[in-house]
């Protein structure tokens, strides 16, 4: 889903730019990065850095690799989860080569923003309608975010590219449908790997998840009730 | 045996960031340039690129990143094995432009009934993006080679990102080496219990890397905890950004962005 250079417009580019830094400016007003705060998320940040290029096969021999996004959003929340995969992003950019440098904008907003608010907002609707108890439906929910966040992230970007033509080949009759096919696959493994890992926490550390500030709202934990299995 | 190709992708990464570590540290054109001058000069050449369309201009420019590469003793095998994969996926996305472009047919054939033709115009169109690409993954390859990690911290700093932003990006760096070495452990210790890492996509290699990453996040979790204290126990506080004072731009660095911009200008404006 990184956009490189040469791809976009820079139209697209510097509105993708100016809509980001909204977002980082709402972040850091939002998590007020205490001393405590700043170790912990530079080693979670870390951590999925490094989960990043696992690689697992997709299909014809291609590979992908972990999002991440709807994990960290979930477990840090939404704006430390923004500042994160923002770190993570510019990092693969400048380090790597992953991704471009006038296209982080965009990279931006569609994994760290959209990709980690989306899954997020959905996460705390469906909690908020459902108040789900048992471990079953909590871990559904956690799929469904996952996986839609996937999906919408690669659905800007492929209206990002369709903006572009002029330099891009191709309109969103073209990149929404090839967007939606390869990112409903790897939106169902990013969705899988996210009911894994929750629930994998859910078992052994609830209090990780309880202090978080979305999955800590679960009824589970408001009312410390058991979770049902 | 060999390692599970997750732990093998995992390794590479760390293996590619001391190697550009390495690199950043020799002696050459670009890496005596200001990161500053540098960031600025390959943005304005990746902008420029953007408004070239024609074929001959766009493959003239792609002659510096190579010329930056060999000045900055950057090996060529490296340099083209890490742009090739971009630009080659870039050729195939082009695909489709070589049959939908309306033009003058350059070949024509009918398969089951369709009627195929490549343009002409398609097929410039698909050179032109492809080429493109590999010129701006090129020249942001050679930002990436020759700066480094602390220098690319003190362009943070020059660019006034926030102290405890650069405070994180310092201590994710850091403690990506630690996750390697962290993941490195426990997929040993999961293929020492038979686990194979399958090839092909399934529920069970999916199951895998979801409960490696969840171990990892718990075990890192309770590490992030540790080191505070005994980050505390140091005197650790959020550093001022004037620690990560990065050298003043020089004329010869004012005048590297100056002259690429002007002469990338003029390019576009052709």
């Amino acid at each position: 889903m990184h956009i490189p250079d040469g791809y976009l417009t820079t139209t697209v580019s510097v509105a993708a730019f100016a809509i980001v830094i909204v977002f980082w400016i709402i972040s850091f007003r939002k998590i007020k990065l205490a001393e405590q705060q700043v170790p912990m998320m530079g080693l979670l940040t870390a951590l999925f850095f490094a989960a990043m290029f696992a690689n697992y096969p997709v299909l014809f021999g291609t590979t992908a690799h972990l999002l991440g996004a709807a994990v960290i959003g979930l477990i840090i929340g939404p704006f430390a989860g923004c500042i994160s995969m923002t770190i993570i992003l510019v990092l693969q950019s400048l380090l790597f080569g992953d991704g471009g440098i006038t296209t982080l904008g965009a990279n931006v907003l569609n994994m760290a923003v959209i990709g980690v608010f989306i899954p997020c907002a959905l996460f705390y609707i469906f909690n908020k309608a459902a108040k789900p108890k048992s471990r079953g439906s909590i871990l559904g929910m956690v799929f469904v975010s996952a996986f839609v966040g996937d999906l919408l992230a690669a659905v800007a970007a492929a209206v990002e590219l369709s903006l572009s033509q002029g330099v891009f080949q191709y309109g969103l009759s073209v990149t929404l449908p090839a967007m939606i096919i390869n990112h409903s696959i790897i939106g169902v493994a990013e969705g899988v790997v996210a009911v894994i890992m929750i629930g994998t926490l859910l078992k052994l550390r609830p209090d990780v998840l309880q202090s978080s500030p979305i999955l800590g709202k679960l009824a589970i934990f408001e009312n410390k009730t058991e979770v049902e299995p | 045996m060999n390692a599970p190709t997750s732990l093998r992708d995992i390794m590479a990464g760390a293996e590619s960031l001391v190697y550009v570590e390495d690199l950043s540290e020799k002696k050459g054109l670009m890496q005596a340039i200001n990161p500053l001058a540098k960031l600025i000069a390959i943005i304005g050449m990746i902008i420029a690129s953007l408004f070239i369309t024609n074929l001959t201009v766009l493959l003239t420019i792609c002659v510096i990143p190579m010329v930056f590469a060999v000045s900055s003793r950057v090996p060529l095998k490296q340099f083209f094995l890490r742009t090739a994969m971009i630009a080659l996926f870039a050729a195939v996305l082009s695909t489709l432009t070589l049959f939908m472009t309306p033009g003058t047919a350059v070949w024509a054939a009918s398969i089951g009934g369709f009627n195929l033709s490549i343009t002409l115009e398609g097929l410039m169109r698909g050179t032109v993006f492809t080429v493109r690409v590999w010129f701006c993954v090129a020249s942001l390859i050679m930002l990436v080679l020759s700066t480094g990690f602390d220098k690319t911290i003190k362009l943070f700093a020059s660019i006034k990102v926030p102290s405890v932003v650069i405070q994180l990006f310092s201590l994710t760096y850091r403690y990506f080496f630690v996750s390697v070495e962290e993941a490195q452990s426990v997929l040993i210790a999961k293929e020492a219990r038979t686990y194979v890492h399958k090839r092909n996509l399934n529920l069970q290699s999916l199951k895998d890397l979801g409960s490696i990453i969840a171990s990892l996040f718990i075990r890192t979790y309770e590490r992030s905890e540790r080191v505070y204290l005994a980050m505390k126990a140091r005197g650790f506080q959020i550093e001022d950004n004037s620690k990560h004072s990065m050298p003043k731009l020089r004329i010869r660095d004012v005048a590297f962005a100056s002259s690429i911009i002007v002469a990338f200008a003029a390019i576009a404006m052709l």
